[in-house]
């Protein structure tokens, strides 16, 4: 390994880059094929998750639009965005410090680029995430709020889709040769969910909070899909935090594949 | 074209999880055939060392050896699985390793999505498999079922379909570890015709395997590994006779 030449490695995690991209029947495929599996047998279906989701933006409707002083329409809007879109980060990041463990037979047994594994699960959480955003317009259509700006959801969710690959790749190499990774990768996402404004709004904390809002990227990528769905902007900080944030992902990750690519196979 | 060419491959496992030093207190004993390289700052087990191997069309090579002699690490080197520590690897020509039964088996799909996706598993995309479909129902014998999800399959119908899969669309090099050996011997029969059709269209075989009437049925040269190494190494009968004086 140590005398293989650097520049050998790299082209190899480049061509396991690029010909897992080009195998979309591949990955996509294996990607209903998970959210089949996962689903397989229940009544209810995937439907359970999402069921899930309204009953919890219908409690914490309950409890917090007036305290926060909002309507019930506007918090109803903006605390089901947040949780569908939520659900998606902490699926994504929690089954991304477990990429490579969780595909190991596949790995072992079957040859196939390792970035089809990233693209896979990209794939299967953009489906669920598809499948719970059909509660959004019902929600918006009750309370009556009038999206603004959809276009930007485009750039938007472009920018989630590569961020949560290039993630996937990094949290997927540290977590197979780390094995505490996906332990806090999993305590971490419990508490920043309270720790983001998913149900609660950012303007409402203030003083060096608001820094720390402003800061994390979690919100930053809900907020630029969240604010333009219910008639908002985004806060100023969003954008560049969430560009940023993807910067460096993509960076890592092409850091982290290139140079450990290959030994991936001997850590699961 | 086909070509295999193994130049001095040695292939490490490292050991991150293990105590390294209760490693080491039983590293004197010796371990089932394989090696502990217990310096450094993880031990490691040296699963090949120095491998050299050139094979072109028409060669079907046996790999013998006890347990953990290396041969499913090879198997895996081969396929790409594995990055040599040392040493290089050099492939041209298509590769099916077969080397776990049902790879990438979806219990909740029907039996028609699972050609599909096992094939995939397998470097056969979708488009290059549909061909294949009609022929693979048909000797699977699973008629209806073929619609029906996997998990209302028995184990020898899922061995059935994963098998006819595997076995549909030859390669120009084939890697197997022993696993066609596992069910009814009437299956076995009509496995093994369709084995002998389907190993005469690639060019390359290598088949890992404790059985010597199954090695000599289907190789003609052969390898045995002991620790890692090439202990011997010629025609197949040759290979196995003095494995056989040895003991």
């Amino acid at each position: 390994m140590r005398a293989r030449a650097a520049g050998a490695r790299w082209g190899e995690a480049a061509k396991d880059l690029s010909d897992g991209v080009s195998r979309v029947s591949l990955w996509s495929a294996l990607g209903w094929s998970d959210v089949r599996q996962r689903y397989s047998g229940s009544l209810l279906g995937s439907f359970w998750i999402t069921a899930n989701l309204a009953l919890m933006a219908g409690g914490l409707t309950f409890v917090f639009a007036a305290p926060l002083g909002l309507g019930a329409g506007r918090y109803a809007a903006y605390v089901t965005v947040g949780l569908v879109l939520w659900h998606f980060v902490q699926g994504a990041l929690n089954e991304a410090s477990n990429l490579f463990v969780a595909a190991s037979e596949t790995i072992r047994n079957a040859p196939m680029p390792l970035s089809v594994q990233a693209l896979r699960l990209v794939w299967r959480n953009l489906i669920v995430l598809a499948h719970n955003a059909l509660i959004v317009p019902l929600v918006l259509l009750w309370a009556g709020i009038a999206p603004s700006g959809l276009w930007t959801l485009v750039p938007a969710l472009l920018l989630v889709t590569a961020t949560t690959f290039c993630v996937a790749l990094l949290l997927g190499l540290l977590g197979a040769r780390f094995r505490d990774v996906p332990q806090v990768v999993a305590n971490g996402l419990q508490l920043m969910f309270f720790l983001t404004p998913v149900f609660w709004l950012p303007q409402t904390v203030g003083g060096a909070r608001d820094w720390f809002v402003a800061a994390n990227p979690i919100f930053a990528f809900i907020d630029i899909v969240r604010a333009p769905l219910i008639g908002e902007a985004p806060a100023p900080t969003s954008w560049p935090v969430a560009l940023g944030v993807a910067a460096a992902a993509a960076l890592g990750a092409a850091a982290a594949f290139g140079a450990w690519r290959s030994r991936i196979a001997y850590w699961i | 074209m086909a070509n295999l060419s193994l130049r001095g491959v040695t292939v490490e496992f490292p050991l991150y999880q293990a105590d390294a030093r209760s490693m080491r207190r039983f590293a004197l004993q010796g371990a089932l055939g394989r090696r502990l390289r217990t310096e450094g700052r993880h031990p490691a087990v040296t699963a090949l060392a120095g491998i050299d191997l050139d094979l072109a069309g028409g060669d079907r090579l046996a790999i013998v050896g006890p347990n953990g002699s290396g041969k499913s690490t090879l198997l895996r080197t081969m396929a790409g699985v594995y990055a040599p520590a040392a040493g290089t690897v050099v492939r041209t020509g298509s590769l099916t390793p077969l080397l776990s039964p049902g790879t990438g088996i979806d219990l909740a799909a029907t039996g028609l999505e699972n050609i599909f996706l096992i094939g995939m598993h397998q470097g056969i995309m979708p488009k290059e498999m549909r061909a294949f479909v009609d022929e693979i129902v048909e000797w699977t014998e699973l008629g209806a079922f073929i619609g029906a999800p996997l998990r209302t399959y028995s184990a020898g119908m899922m061995l059935r379909l994963a098998f006819a899969v595997s076995t549909a669309v030859p390669p120009d090099i084939l890697l197997m570890d022993e696993w066609v050996g596992v069910a009814d011997a009437d299956f076995q029969l009509k496995a093994y015709e369709r084995m002998s059709r389907f190993v005469e269209r690639t060019r390359i075989l290598v088949l890992a395997s404790h059985s010597e009437a199954l090695l000599e049925i289907w190789c003609n040269r052969a390898v045995r590994l002991e620790e890692g190494r090439i202990a011997a190494s010629g025609p197949l009968a040759d290979v196995l006779e003095a494995q056989r004086a040895g003991r």
